[in-house]
C-alpha cells in the first residue's frame, strides 16, 4: 500500500470511488429505510432518488479529497463503519 | 489529484465523461428523438398519412366498427389528436376474450371509410426509444445496465463541471464564435449551463428510471416498483371484467341498439373541459353498452400512466360514472410521479413537448462539445498519439457517424420495400450497418476531410428528407399542410433544420481547414509558441 | 401568453446579460458594470424572469406552469445569448424599449469610472 506508484494509486483511488461509493450509498439507503421504516413499493422509489445523489456526493467528496491514500482510507473505514452498524441494527439484505 | 479541489473536479469531469461520452451523445440524441416518438412512428408509416384528415371521426369509426365486429365485447377509439393525427380503432370480437392486449387494430381510410391494408412494418420511433435506454443486439439488462453506467458518470459529470467553475455565471451569455477552443468552450457552456435544470433533471430521473437494474440488491422487479401497482390495478379490473361479463352474458341481446354518440360525445367533452383521445364502448350495440370517454390531458404531473379524467354514460346517454383521478398518495409516491414524468414527458403538451426536444438538442450540443473540446484542447501536443487518434477517431464516427445512420434510418423506412418480411429489422440493419460504415470510414481516413464528408453526407441526406417524404408518401405534402398534418411536417422541418446545421458545421470544418492551412503556410516556424 | 412569457425572460435575461462583463459594451457604450448597477440590473432581471411566471400560470395549472416556466428559461436564455453575438442591435433596441433596468441607471449612487 505505501509502495505503489502514481498509476496503481490513482486506479486503487477510482476504485475506491466507484465501487465503495456504490457500497456506502448502499448501506447509506439501507440504513435509512431501518430508520425511517418504510417498505414495499415506497421504499424502492425513496432509494431510487436517494442513492444516486448519495452516489454522486461520495464520488465528488472521495475525489476532492488532498491524497489518494487518504481518499482509499476514508471509502475503507466508513464503509466498515457503517456496515457494521448495519449489521449490529439486525439488517439483513 | 494534487493542486486544489477545483483542479481535481477538473479531472473528473474531464474523464468521468470522457469514457462513455459516444454513448452519452447516442442516448442524446436518440433520447431527444423520443420525445417525439408517437410522431416519428406516423411519419415512418407513410400509408397513414391519408388517415389524417377525417371528418366526423367518431361516425366513421363506428360505422366501420359495426361492419368489422357487430356485438363485439368491446371497441375503442382513438382519436386523432395532437401526437398521431389518424384515426385508430381496436376491437374484440363477439365472444372473444381478452387475450391480446388489443385486440384486432385497424386505422381508417376516411374516404372509403375502411382500413388502411398492408401499411408498412416499421421500427419507427420505438426502435430510437429503446435504444436511448437499452442499446441495441445485447441482453437488455446489459444494455440497461451500460446506459445507467453512462447516465451515473453523466451525472458525476454534470455537478463537477459546475463545481469547478469558478464563476458560472460569468460568461453565461457570452460566445465567441471563429476563435477556436475559446469558442469550443462557449459552445459548451452555452449547452450545458444555459439548460442545466433540464440535464440534472433528465440524468438524475434517467437513472431511477433504471434504478431497477442498477440496485439489483433492492429485491425490487424490473420497473423499479411501479409493477406492483399496475399488477394489482391490471388485476382489478381483469376481475371486475370478469364479474361483468359473468353477469351480463345471459342477458345480452342480439337485438341491434343505437345510440345516440353525437349528443354523448358534446357533452363529455364539455364535461372533461378538453379535448377527447380515446372513447371505449364495452358491449356496443346492445343494452349494456357503456361508453367511456377519456380527456387527452393530465390533470397532475404525478401521474406517469393514465391520470387522464374519464367520463362513462350509459346507453340511454346518462352519466353513469366519472373519475376524475387525483395525483399519487403519499410524498414519495408524488414525488416519484413527478420526477418521472418529467422524464417521459407523458404530460406534455404540443408546446411542452417541443420545449423538452428544444432542452435535448442543447444536451446533444453539451455532449458533442465536450467531446471535440477534448481534442482541440490536445491538438498540438498530442496529435499522433494513440489515444489522441482513439479519441478523434469517435468523436468523428460518434458525432457525425450517427446522423449519417440516422438519416440512414430514415431513408431506409421510405425505400425499402414495404412487403418484404422483417422489414422493421431491415431498417435497423441499415442504421447499423451505415454507422459501422462511419467508423471504418473515420478509422482508416478521417485524415482526408473526414469531417467534412460525413457531415455533408448527413447534410445531404436530411436536406432530401422533405423531398422523399413527398415523393413517397400518398399524400403529398402541400395535401398535408392543407389536412392540417402537423406532426408530418413538423417532421420535414425539423429534418431541413438540422440539415442545415449540418451543413453549417460541414462549412466550418471548411474554412477552419483554410485557415489553418493558410496559417501553416505563413507561420510554420512558430507553431510551438502560438 | 406563451410569446408574452417568453418576452418577458428575454426582458429579463438581457438585464442580467448588461450586468456581464462581456456585453456590458453593448449597453452602456464603454466601462465596466459597478457594484450597485450590478445588483440592481440583477434585481430588476429577476422579477422580469418571475414576472413571466404569471402568463404561464394563467395558461396552465401550477405543476405545468412551472414545467413551462423553465423550458422557456431555457430557451430565452439561448436566444439572448444567439441575439447577443449575431445581432446586438436587436438587443440594443429591447434594451431601449423594453427595460425598466435602464431607468434606474442614473438613481444609482456613482463610483469613480
Amino acid at each position: 500500500m505505501f509502495s505503489l506508484s502514481e498509476p496503481w494509486y490513482l486506479t486503487a483511488r477510482i476504485l475506491a470511488a466507484t465501487v465503495g461509493g456504490y457500497l456506502l450509498s448502499m448501506v447509506i439507503c439501507l440504513l435509512l429505510l431501518m430508520l425511517t421504516g418504510i417498505e414495499g413499493r415506497d421504499a424502492r422509489m425513496l432509494t431510487g432518488m436517494v442513492f444516486f445523489v448519495s452516489y454522486l456526493v461520495i464520488v465528488v467528496i472521495l475525489f476532492s479529497v488532498s491524497t489518494h491514500r487518504r481518499a482509499i482510507l476514508l471509502a475503507l473505514a466508513s464503509n466498515s463503519a457503517l456496515w457494521t452498524l448495519w449489521y449490529f441494527m439486525g439488517g439483513q439484505l | 489529484m494534487k493542486g486544489g479541489f477545483r483542479k481535481s473536479m477538473t479531472w473528473l469531469h474531464t474523464w468521468s465523461s470522457l469514457v462513455v461520452i459516444w454513448v452519452l451523445f447516442a442516448i442524446f440524441l436518440t433520447g431527444t428523438l423520443s420525445f417525439f416518438r408517437a410522431e416519428i412512428t406516423h411519419w415512418m408509416t407513410p400509408e397513414h398519412h391519408i388517415s389524417a384528415r377525417t371528418e366526423s371521426p367518431v361516425l366513421m369509426a363506428t360505422n366501420y366498427l359495426q361492419s368489422v365486429a357487430p356485438f363485439g365485447e368491446s371497441w375503442q377509439i382513438s382519436l386523432p389528436d395532437s401526437r398521431s393525427p389518424v384515426l385508430g380503432v381496436n376491437w374484440l370480437a363477439e365472444g372473444e376474450e381478452r387475450q391480446r392486449r388489443r385486440g384486432a387494430r385497424a386505422v381508417i381510410d376516411p374516404v372509403s371509410g375502411t382500413a388502411i391494408e398492408d401499411a408498412r412494418e416499421t421500427a419507427g420511433g420505438n426502435f430510437l426509444y429503446r435504444f436511448h435506454f437499452e442499446l441495441y443486439g445485447v441482453p437488455r439488462s446489459v444494455g440497461r445496465w451500460i446506459v445507467g453506467i453512462a447516465s451515473m458518470l453523466m451525472f458525476i459529470a454534470i455537478i463537477s463541471g459546475v463545481i469547478m467553475h469558478r464563476k458560472i455565471f460569468a460568461d453565461f451569455f457570452s460566445f465567441r464564435p471563429g476563435k477556436k477552443t475559446a469558442s469550443w468552450v462557449d459552445a459548451h457552456v452555452l449547452g450545458s449551463v444555459l439548460a442545466l435544470p433540464f440535464h440534472i433533471m433528465i440524468t438524475f430521473t434517467g437513472l431511477f428510471l433504471l434504478a431497477g437494474t442498477l440496485l439489483f440488491w433492492q429485491g425490487g422487479n424490473e420497473r423499479g416498483g411501479q409493477q406492483g401497482q399496475n399488477a394489482n390495478r391490471g388485476h382489478a379490473s381483469e376481475e371486475q371484467r370478469e364479474e361483468r361479463a359473468q353477469a351480463e352474458k345471459p342477458s345480452s341481446q342480439r337485438e341491434i341498439v343505437s345510440l345516440n354518440m353525437n349528443a354523448i360525445y358534446l357533452e363529455a367533452e364539455s364535461l372533461l373541459g378538453q379535448p377527447i383521445s380515446d372513447i371505449t364502448i364495452s358491449k356496443p350495440m346492445t343494452h349494456e353498452a357503456e361508453v367511456t370517454f377519456r380527456g387527452s390531458e393530465k390533470s397532475s404531473l404525478s401521474h406517469f400512466r393514465g391520470g387522464t379524467p374519464e367520463v362513462t354514460y350509459n346507453v340511454k346517454g346518462e352519466l353513469i360514472k366519472e373519475n376524475f383521478p387525483a395525483g399519487a398518495e403519499g410524498p414519495i409516491a408524488t414525488t416519484y410521479g413527478v420526477l418521472r414524468s418529467l422524464h417521459e414527458g407523458h404530460f406534455a403538451d404540443v408546446l411542452t413537448r417541443w420545449l423538452l426536444f428544444f432542452s435535448g438538442v442543447l444536451g446533444t450540443v453539451m455532449v458533442g462539445s465536450g467531446a471535440l473540446l477534448w481534442s482541440q484542447k490536445r491538438e498540438r501536443q498530442q496529435a499522433g498519439k494513440p489515444g489522441y487518434e482513439v479519441v478523434s477517431a469517435l468523436n468523428l464516427a460518434g458525432i457525425a457517424g450517427l446522423f449519417v445512420a440516422l438519416g440512414a434510418y430514415f431513408w431506409a423506412n421510405r425505400l425499402v420495400p414495404a412487403g418484404i418480411d422483417g422489414r422493421a429489422d431491415w431498417e435497423i440493419i441499415i442504421f447499423f450497418c451505415s454507422w459501422l460504415a462511419c467508423i471504418l470510414h473515420s478509422v482508416f481516413l478521417r485524415q482526408r476531410h473526414g469531417w467534412l464528408l460525413q457531415l455533408a453526407a448527413a447534410g445531404l441526406m436530411f436536406l432530401l428528407l422533405p423531398v422523399l417524404d413527398a415523393l413517397t408518401s400518398p399524400v403529398g405534402l402541400v395535401a398535408a399542410t392543407t389536412a392540417g398534418d402537423w406532426v408530418r411536417l413538423s417532421f420535414d422541418f425539423v429534418s431541413l433544420l438540422t440539415a442545415a446545421g449540418l451543413w453549417a458545421a460541414a462549412y466550418f470544418v471548411l474554412s477552419k481547414g483554410r485557415k489553418s492551412r493558410a496559417r501553416r503556410n505563413s507561420v510554420s516556424n512558430k507553431k510551438g509558441k502560438v | 401568453m406563451t410569446l408574452l412569457a417568453l418576452l418577458l425572460i428575454i426582458l429579463g435575461f438581457i438585464h442580467l446579460s448588461a450586468s456581464t462583463r462581456a456585453s456590458f459594451k453593448v449597453f452602456f457604450g464603454r466601462g465596466r458594470p459597478q457594484t450597485g448597477l450590478r445588483n440592481w440590473l440583477h434585481i430588476v432581471g429577476y422579477m422580469y424572469l418571475i414576472a413571466a411566471l404569471l402568463p404561464c400560470m394563467s395558461g396552465w395549472n401550477f405543476q405545468m406552469a412551472i414545467v413551462v416556466w423553465l423550458g422557456l428559461l431555457h430557451v430565452g436564455a439561448v436566444g439572448v445569448t444567439l441575439m447577443l453575438t449575431y445581432s446586438p442591435g436587436l438587443v440594443r433596441r429591447l434594451w431601449l424599449w423594453g427595460c425598466l433596468g435602464r431607468l434606474g441607471k442614473p438613481f444609482l449612487p456613482k463610483a469613480s469610472n
